[in-house]
């Protein structure tokens, strides 16, 4: 009796420490961060690639304490944000989306060029869709006040097309994380879309956050957002319970 | 002879009218921005200082429990996360005219001003600059806000660069786009 209950516990603590190193592992911490969809630097990998006003600067980081500019790409007037995703960057401008090939991560090389009206927009996409804002609010010397969500379809990059467009308040960064898209909407809160089934559906507003942010990073049920004066967190693990984790503000 | 009198004198008056609509203009508050100056020879100098109070917050970055939020204009807050119910301030990267950061490993790329910098953030207390690329980022206008309609408090050149631009209440401000 005494012989089963040793191996019970032995066994139990086998399966505890197993469990441990699972998580342990799951928690290395990665080479590089993750930034918001207002970015306008990203790093894949040992490139570095930066947008100023009007082009992508690609600088490998061979050595990292040591950036070395490898190339230039012109890409076109007011540009603002890059997204970077399967292999490709997505980059937001005043003017549209451009989406281009990184098969050489030292060359960039475009695929489409997406337009719209003249607004700010950041860009997240997955395999079949690219979400777009376009806002024309006072910073983004906007000349038709248009506030919108835009629904790309991007299954071929090559040939980006409009599928929806869902009208906003004053949207500016936003996240994707599996079915669930999240849009920080000016005064009008963090809106939450199911996009599942977008071709039929498009995106479906099932939830909202009363909080005025403007960018948003989704870390795994996690999500931070960051307004003028407060840095929030909430948790989404239930999409239609979300909960407030934490606010830092200023009097913290 | 009389035509032309009549002209001067209806010159005259839409002159008189004109310039007494100057003199008629109430003073009056608006709100705008106002710019804020540093001096050039701070302006590309990184210091790591303790946790300092929010002003206006810009974008994020996470890596590794650690929150890194822009303080617009002015460098970074370092919140510790790795509890997410009571994250921490505990500490700040000072680097002018910063806007957006990306990490990778224990180095942090920032454009400070028109510079990229790269900076050992090894040591959080005590972060130091280890290379810096001249000009990588196009000349910003020094004389109004980048992006912005309305008004704005003039610059003045003799006071500094301009680090950033803040919200402010103006009286009579002059310039304006």
């Amino acid at each position: 009796m005494k012989k089963i209950l040793y191996s019970v516990f032995f066994f139990s603590l086998l399966a505890v420490l197993f469990v441990q190193c699972a998580k342990d592992d799951l928690s290395i911490p990665s080479d590089t961060g993750t930034g918001g969809s207002l970015a306008a630097m990203t790093i894949i990998n040992d490139h570095l690639y930066i947008i100023d006003n009007e082009n992508i600067k690609i600088f490998r980081l061979t050595n990292p304490a040591q950036p070395a500019q490898i190339g230039e790409v012109n890409v076109g007037f007011g540009i603002e944000t890059i997204f970077p995703y399967g292999g490709m960057l997505f980059i937001g401008s005043q003017t549209g989306m451009y989406i281009y090939d990184l098969q050489n991560p030292a060359s960039p090389t475009l695929l489409a060029e997406h337009t719209h009206f003249y607004g700010c927009d950041p860009v997240v996409a997955n395999d079949s869709i690219a979400f777009v804002t376009v806002r024309s609010a006072e910073w983004c010397r906007g000349t038709i006040p248009i506030n919108q969500l835009e629904l790309v379809d991007v299954t071929d990059p090559a040939q980006p097309y409009s599928i929806d467009f869902v009208d906003m308040n004053n949207p500016a960064g936003l996240g994707l994380d599996g079915d669930y898209l999240f849009v920080t909407d000016g005064a009008a809160g963090i809106k939450v879309f199911d996009v599942s089934d977008p071709y039929n559906e498009g995106a479906v507003l099932i939830n909202s956050i009363p909080v005025n942010v403007f960018d948003v990073i989704l870390l795994d049920g996690l999500m931070i957002a960051v307004g003028e004066e407060n840095l929030y967190q909430f948790d989404y693990t239930d999409i239609n319970n979300i909960m407030d984790v934490s606010t830092l503000s200023y009097q913290f | 002879m009389q035509k032309l009198c009549l002209l001067s004198s209806l010159l005259l008056v839409l002159i008189a009218l004109s310039s007494c609509g100057d003199d008629l203009q109430e003073d009056f508050t608006v709100e705008g921005l106002r710019p804020v100056y540093i001096q050039p020879e701070e302006a590309d100098t990184i210091t790591s200082l303790p946790p300092q109070p929010i002003g206006q917050l810009g974008k994020i970055y996470y890596k590794d429990d650690l929150i890194y939020v822009g303080e617009r204009g002015e460098g970074v807050h370092i919140v510790d996360n790795t509890n997410p119910f009571s994250p921490e301030r505990i500490g700040f990267i000072r680097i002018p005219g910063n806007i957006d950061i990306a990490i990778k490993g224990n180095y942090l790329y920032g454009d400070n001003y028109r510079d990229l910098v790269t900076l050992d953030i090894t040591d959080l207390n005590n972060v130091t600059e280890v290379s810096r690329l001249a000009d990588v980022y196009p000349e910003v206008p020094q004389n109004y806000p980048k992006f912005y309609s309305g008004y704005f408090e003039c610059v003045d050149p003799n006071l500094g660069f301009v680090m950033k631009w803040e919200p402010a209440t103006l009286e009579n401000p002059r310039c304006f786009r």
